[in-house]
């Protein structure tokens, strides 16, 4: 019947029961007397200038993309290297597939390059 | 089968998923093609990329008919598999991604879109679909269902400075990829418990009897759970409307049918190939004694008829009250997966080959609707309520005319093929003894009757309070339009011969071995 999930359970629960005990000890015996000048960031510092977030520009976003290609080429062909022996009986096609992998992604980038997705400006 | 056992070939892979090459392929190149578009030929960019879409897309259609329907490598590498239930899937997707691209071509024109991202996007998501219904991995058909999602989730949003195209983009991600986190920690949990994602290394393991396990119930219950986002089935249909609405009018089509038939298409695989193997039901025990595997469907079957039957009901019921004729059809398309589900909940040869039929003639008729509603709309979002469809009848005849047509299709009204989808579904279920179910299904669909015939009462019996301004009808629209009402009423009329190539489809789903 059971299968080795039961300790998996079992972490769940438990877990449940810690975060849901320490919430709710807290709330139960803590004091709450909200006040406005509580509820500021920093409750004894200087007023804050202008707000937390600030909406930043979007070339960030597209160079994070961009990175994120790279990385992910990283963490898909280090595992194989370093795995190669073990999955030598595919062949030559195992080999290829990397180089295949690589040109998806070359072509990505030369795409990018092309829509001048990497000029600053 | 064993793990180790897998040997690469290039002609095999050729045979087994030689369309994916070639849609991969077009899609890369397309980008180039592009590029080079966008610098020199920028006035018609949109037209140029929509034909060569279509073509790469007839080429896979050609290679899957005349190629992959009649092989006997039928499996590559325990990845994907080419036989004819998934081909005939494919061909259902392929069909509805070459009607899209012939109406997006005018659609795009007349919203003054016209980019080329859009077709390579469409390749993609077309790609992702058919890898989905032909992979026999889970893990596989996991990447093929992201490759598909993450192309449609930016043509959701491709109404760029539309807010609610933005809404509907931004919702259809976040539901999506919670739904695609169930079907992720499903596959996880099936893989802790049997080592393998192999479909049929799954309905071996299964089969020695370790499947009454709650946690094998757990993970059906939540690989089920993912694909019912895709399919809109009612508890996870909350993101469907709004994202319908939204999304460009061409592209909702697509989704409300190439999504929808992948995503039935996977599901009716992995159900009758793992879960419930046609092999334990046809009594031919090749490779298990399949007394203990059938009794899974002990447990999917109730949840499917709870969730039909809602579906049908909360389906059609919402889509009575919608003024918005984009909306109602999001809401009959989440009906329709109900009256699909039944053909699934049915689990015997018409069936299957009722869904397989069902999605065949909906592919036709939906992209159809969609393509005068974005050809009465002018631009998007310029008349899409009922009072803007009064007294259409008589001043653009045609229009109205296929309009018509393809609502009294969907309503289900003989001689078209919405009906006889209809017919096979619930004789199939019938047959299989949930007579009651059937009865509240055809209950349901006198229900969508009436706001289907409404649309047509607007058209036709009332006068116009408003003028409105239909966009300009491009050619490759009216190509699109010929086909798929011509296709309704042939399929309606002759349906045997589509309905032979169903059976010999769903039956091959017992040899992917």
């Amino acid at each position: 019947m059971m299968s080795g999930f039961e300790t998996i359970v079992m972490y769940l629960g438990m877990s449940l029961f810690v975060i849901l005990a320490m919430l709710g000890i807290s709330a139960m015996l803590g004091p709450f007397r909200p006040k406005p000048r509580k509820r500021t960031t920093y409750e004894c510092g200087v007023p804050l200038i202008h707000p937390g977030q600030k909406r930043y520009e979007i070339k960030y976003y597209l160079v994070a993309v961009l990175f994120l290609v790279f990385d992910l080429e990283t963490v898909l062909i280090y595992p194989l290297a370093v795995r190669y022996r073990a999955l030598a009986h595919y062949g030559w096609g195992i080999f290829f597939e990397v180089f295949i992998f690589v040109a998806v992604l070359l072509a990505g980038l030369i795409y990018a390059i092309k829509k001048r997705a990497i000029e600053w400006d | 089968m064993s793990e180790v056992g897998f040997v690469f070939s290039l002609s095999r892979l050729w045979h087994v998923a030689g369309g994916q090459v070639i849609l991969i392929l077009a899609g890369l190149a397309l980008i180039f093609v592009d590029i080079w578009l966008s610098t020199k030929h920028k006035a018609n960019e949109g037209t140029i990329m929509g034909w060569l879409t279509i073509f790469a897309l007839m080429a896979t259609l050609g290679h899957l008919v005349f190629r992959e329907w009649s092989l006997h490598d039928i499996v590559f590498m325990g990845v994907f598999s080419a036989e004819k239930f998934s081909v005939f899937v494919s061909c259902i997707v392929l069909m509805a991604g070459i009607l899209a691209s012939l109406m997006s071509i005018g659609y795009l024109r007349n919203n003054g879109l016209a980019r080329g991202e859009y077709f390579i996007l469409l390749i993609f998501a077309v790609y992702g679909t058919i890898a989905l219904v032909q992979s026999v991995d889970l893990l596989m058909m996991f990447i093929a269902l992201e490759v598909m999602s993450l192309a449609i989730y930016i043509l959701a949003a491709f109404l760029k400075g539309d807010q609610k195209s933005q809404e509907g983009a931004l919702k259809y991600f976040l539901l999506g990829s919670f739904g695609s986190a169930f079907f992720l920690f499903g596959l996880a949990l099936l893989f802790g418990l049997t080592g393998s994602v192999n479909l049929t290394v799954l309905a071996k393991t299964l089969s020695v009897g370790i499947f009454e396990q709650p946690a094998v119930l757990v993970a059906l219950g939540m690989i089920m759970a993912g694909l019912f986002f895709k399919m809109a089935l009612v508890p996870f249909h909350m993101w469907t409307p709004d994202v319908y609405e939204g999304s460009p009018a061409v592209i909702t089509g697509f989704m409300a049918t190439a999504v929808k038939a992948g995503a039935f298409g996977v599901f009716v695989k992995l159900l009758f190939v793992t879960f419930t193997p046609i092999l334990s039901l046809s009594g031919q025990p090749e490779f298990f004694t399949t007394v203990n595997l059938a009794s899974l469907g002990a447990y999917w079957k109730p949840v499917l008829w709870w969730l039909a039957l809602l579906t049908m009901f909360f389906g059609n019921l919402i889509a009575v009250s919608q003024e918005n004729v984009k909306r109602m059809l999001a809401y009959s398309s989440v009906a329709h997966a109900g009256y699909m589900a039944l053909g699934i909940l049915a689990a015997n040869a018409e069936g299957r080959m009722g869904v397989l039929f069902y999605l065949f003639s909906y592919t036709l008729m939906n992209l159809g609707a969609f393509g005068v509603l974005y050809i009465l709309d002018g631009k998007e979002r310029g008349a899409q309520t009922l009072e803007d469809y009064r007294g259409l009848g008589f001043k653009y005849p045609t229009l109205s005319f296929l309009m018509s047509l393809f609502l009294v299709a969907m309503a289900g009204l003989p001689p078209t093929a919405g009906f006889i989808g209809k017919f096979y579904v619930f004789s199939a279920a019938i047959k299989e003894g949930y007579l009651l179910l059937a009865a509240l299904g055809v209950l349901t669909s006198v229900i969508g009757a009436y706001y289907y015939l409404r649309v047509i009462y607007m058209m036709y019996m009332k006068d116009a309070v408003r003028e409105i301004t239909p966009g300009p009808v491009a050619a490759p629209t009216v190509i699109a339009l010929v086909i798929t009402a011509l296709g309704i009423i042939y399929f309606g009329i002759l349906p045997e011969g589509l309905a032979r190539i169903a059976t010999i489809a769903q039956q091959s789903l017992a040899f992917v071995f």
